[in-house]
């Protein structure tokens, strides 16, 4: 058989739908009176639409027997449960969260050694915070301070190296002998050393004191100080 | 004949009413079977399918605010039963392979080959097709049911029996 046209295949199976209008209709009559294919075609699908239709009969035919094999099988179901079907699912959820509620809170009673005291277990933290805190950051103090010595310790030696050439050039001009000369300058410089070690021992001494001073007098005024290096330290991150 | 509305029948089976439940059974009973048929394309998968989706309507008919949305919610029930079941059954076509699946499509008698021409129909052209031709509902009440265009399921029949047809004529035996 020839093919029906490609361009009236779409037209062909809406024809069978009933899905042109009446004009539409007309002029696909006037074609398929003239085309073998197209004719053809239709008649294929309207033996197909009917053989669906039949074969849908075919399957309906045993409707019955199935219903009752539902209605069988829902025997061994279990019924749904004797609720509202609007407030079902809501009153059952509230009586469960009540039941619920009141069990936690008994088995809580029963089993709570005592009440918690609020007011013990915040001392407590407070003083589990301070001692955690204090040493880090008395530690952390301290090193900066040991830092910012170490700096101002560099250029002391450096003031020292230059004392020391400006009081060998003075003594050079009013001592005379070399070996006595050194033994001067290396006495002299010892006591500069001792000074400057002195007065750095002196530096930290007081920074130690003053945080003694600030943890016995002002536990509270450490641990803001701790918090904030924390805070900033977290910030700095 | 049971002249209780839908309604009437949902709460009665909400109490756990068998016989209540049973006459809503025998009344959307058809139209579920056919949304499944109409998904899955065998007979046999879909007689499973709509009683499994009548007995969880019947486990859980007290989820159902409106009793006279009872037919509706059933249908979809099965449908998403049947989706379901689909998936799972091309997944095992695909563990299969193609080799079987093709071993199957010959060894079938020739009376079959409509029948298994619309079983091979993709399932969302098949589905339209079922409600109009086998069910004999109207393009109309298709769209209202599928909740697409009227225009929309006429293009979905006409790519089915278009499809239809070329799957017979090429294998060289026409309905």
């Amino acid at each position: 058989m020839n093919g029906p046209c490609p361009t009236m295949q779409d037209r062909i199976a809406e024809y069978v739908l009933g899905a042109l209008d009446g004009e539409q209709a007309e002029a696909l009559r006037q074609h398929l009176g003239e085309c073998s294919g197209c004719r053809q075609y239709l008649e294929s699908l309207q033996q197909q639409s009917e053989s669906l239709v039949e074969l849908g009969r075919q399957i309906d035919g045993g409707m019955t027997a199935r219903q009752d094999r539902v209605i069988e099988a829902l025997q061994g179901v279990a019924p749904a449960e004797r609720v509202f079907p609007f407030f079902g699912g809501f009153v059952k959820t509230a009586v469960a969260a009540v039941l619920l509620l009141g069990a936690g809170i008994t088995i809580g009673r029963w089993t709570a050694p005592r009440p918690v005291d609020v007011e013990r277990l915040r001392s407590d933290l407070e003083a589990s915070l301070a001692e955690s805190i204090q040493p880090a950051v008395q530690k952390n103090v301290l090193a900066q301070v040991d830092q910012r010595l170490q700096a101002e310790a560099q250029q002391r030696t450096e003031l020292a190296r230059q004392t020391y050439q400006d009081l060998y050039k003075l003594a050079e001009r009013s001592v005379a002998g070399t070996e006595s000369l050194e033994r001067l300058m290396n006495g002299r410089f010892a006591e500069l050393v001792e000074i400057i070690e002195a007065g750095r021992e002196t530096d930290r001494w007081r920074v130690e004191k003053a945080l003694l001073e600030m943890k016995t007098q002002t536990g509270l005024g450490l641990r803001d100080v701790a918090v904030r290096v924390s805070n900033a330290a977290r910030v700095h991150d | 004949m049971d002249d209780r509305s839908d309604n009437e029948l949902v709460k009665a089976s909400c109490q756990g009413d068998r016989t209540a439940y049973a006459v809503l059974v025998r009344r959307h009973y058809n139209q579920t079977f056919l949304i499944c048929l109409g998904v899955l394309g065998h007979v046999h998968d879909a007689e499973d399918a709509a009683q499994d989706a009548m007995i969880k309507g019947f486990e859980s008919v007290r989820q159902l605010r409106t009793g006279s949305q009872y037919g509706a919610w059933v249908r979809a029930i099965a449908r998403n039963l049947s989706v379901n079941l689909l998936r799972k059954r091309k997944m095992t076509e695909r563990a299969l392979g193609a080799e079987e699946s093709l071993r199957r499509r010959e060894s079938r008698p020739p009376q079959d080959d409509l029948r298994q021409a619309v079983a091979r129909l993709p399932w969302d052209l098949r589905l339209p097709l079922v409600m109009y031709y086998f069910d004999g509902q109207n393009v109309k009440t298709v769209a209202e049911k599928l909740e697409i265009s009227t225009s929309g399921v006429y293009q979905k029949l006409k790519a089915a029996i278009k499809e239809l047809h070329e799957m017979l004529t090429t294998q060289g035996d026409m309905p």
